[in-house]
């Protein structure tokens, strides 16, 4: 299969993820957030040519992440969506912690490769955690801050707007500020993979909605018997 | 330093992370529960040499996973205890499909090489993946079943005993499996039964020392419950 047949068909999988995992409710959301970032790191090294561009395939797995929030927010409050927020920012350090401590372990005769592998695949895992979580954790003040700022200028019309422009303009910034401090020493193209990365952006960004008025209409199981399942009520 | 050292210090390096973990609360231990296995399974195809005894990596990450999950079944009940082991599936096999999907693709002659070291990995992780949860999936139920079990039997006492009980019987049972489904054929009969009985009283000894933890764990106030 040529890799812009795939990529179609990855950006469903990856839409459609946050919302299979909203219909669990508010705690299969932070699950799919936290899942999410542990299939991130590895791959962000791992890119492939579409449409004549060079996309980092982890890209339309990070984007997805804005469907989550987004779903957090317009279902369980902005208190829930920072939650969200907060597990993206957290849970990579305990997979570079996790990970890295493994590989100081010296391992058995017989597991020499898989131990090479471990260790190339997550060979860049702490400078991307760092630097990733440093501009999401930004980009996301600058977020609030442009919608706060919308919302004051424009007053309570406009929803599409200021959902799309703070998104839109905070993606640019995190995506070129990404890539330029992750790879920007080693590639000399890191601007077109930036760039490239915020176009995958704009894409799964416009794509999701569809996906988030699906998401509406689902009912998760947590609010449909808040005590049939044993739970505290909260 | 030496893999026994490192051993030890991982072990309770992850058990006060699960503690931490359940001071925030519900929400944090599941997200713990569910990134340390995730993790696991993408790391556990190492072996290494402890005392003399081949074993896998996990065994360290384990006692932060049986600290979390007793403190989630004895805070909130053994539904929450069934669910996260569902949520924990789910997990896996989204991680396992994404992984597999990303592979798929023909990567960028400078990335050819991270492709075949992921090829690699998450190949030897699949059937890793697949065996541990089927494992997990029975061990866990058994695990929060005989939990409550002795718990309705002796009351709100001897916590010590419903804890290591229920991990050790389970542990016996999830060795057995998941070394039986994820080595048999791949490693001699003989080193089959080695790991089980290395894994096992690795598990048991990580078990023990989950005690302490979890006798301060049911101390804590949760933030989450003030």
């Amino acid at each position: 299969m040529s890799n812009e047949i795939l990529f179609i068909a990855f950006l469903l999988l990856a839409l459609s993820l946050p919302v299979l995992f909203s219909k669990g409710g508010k705690m299969w959301l932070y699950i799919y957030i936290g899942m999410s970032t542990c299939i991130l790191l590895p791959i962000v090294p791992l890119t492939a040519e579409v449409f004549g561009y060079t996309v980092s395939l982890s890209t339309l797995l990070w984007a997805p992440n804005f469907l989550a929030t987004d779903i957090l927010a317009e279902k369980y409050g902005k208190k829930a969506a920072h939650g969200g927020v907060l597990v993206h920012v957290l849970a990579p350090y305990l997979v570079i912690l996790l990970v890295h401590s493994v590989l100081l372990f010296t391992p058995a005769s017989g597991s020499t490769q898989i131990h090479q592998s471990i260790s190339e695949v997550y060979q860049y895992s702490i400078k991307i955690t760092v630097i990733g979580t440093l501009v999401y954790g930004m980009s996301q003040f600058l977020d609030i801050w442009i919608y706060d700022y919308l919302h004051k200028l424009t007053g309570e019309k406009f929803l599409w707007l200021r959902n799309n422009a703070s998104t839109l303009f905070t993606t640019l910034f995190n995506n070129i500020a990404f890539w330029g401090l992750a790879v920007g020493s080693v590639l000399d193209n890191w601007l077109a993979i930036a760039l490239a990365a915020y176009a995958v952006t704009v894409v799964v960004a416009i794509c999701d909605t569809p996906f988030i008025y699906l998401a509406k209409k689902l009912t998760p199981l947590d609010m449909k018997q808040p005590n049939n399942l044993g739970d505290t009520v909260r | 330093m030496s893999n026994e050292l490192l051993m030890f210090l991982l072990m309770f390096w992850w058990l006060s992370m699960g503690l931490g973990a359940a001071k925030m609360g519900r929400d944090w231990l599941q997200t713990f529960i569910v990134v340390s296995y995730i993790c696991l399974y993408a790391t556990n195809a190492k072996m290494i040499d402890i005392f003399g005894f081949t074993t896998l990596i996990g065994i360290p990450i384990y006692a932060g996973i049986f600290l979390a999950t007793d403190v989630l079944t004895e805070r909130y009940g053994k539904q929450a205890g069934y669910r996260v082991i569902w949520i924990s599936l789910a997990a896996g096999i989204t991680f396992t499909t994404c992984a597999q999907a990303a592979l798929l693709f023909k990567p960028e002659p400078f990335a050819q090489e991270i492709h075949n070291a992921m090829a690699l990995l998450f190949d030897a992780a699949l059937r890793i993946i697949a065996a541990g949860f089927v494992a997990y999936i029975i061990a866990q139920r058994f695990d929060i079943w005989f939990y409550h079990w002795i718990h309705e039997r002796t009351g709100e006492n001897r916590l010590w005993l419903r804890n290591n009980a229920s991990t050790l019987t389970s542990q016996l049972l999830d060795t057995v499996i998941f070394i039986t489904l994820a080595f048999y054929g791949t490693i001699p009969n003989d080193s089959l039964i080695q790991m089980i009985a290395v894994g096992f009283v690795g598990k048991a000894i990580v078990a023990v020392c989950d005690t302490p933890f979890m006798y301060l764990a049911k101390k804590l106030t949760p933030l989450d419950m003030k």
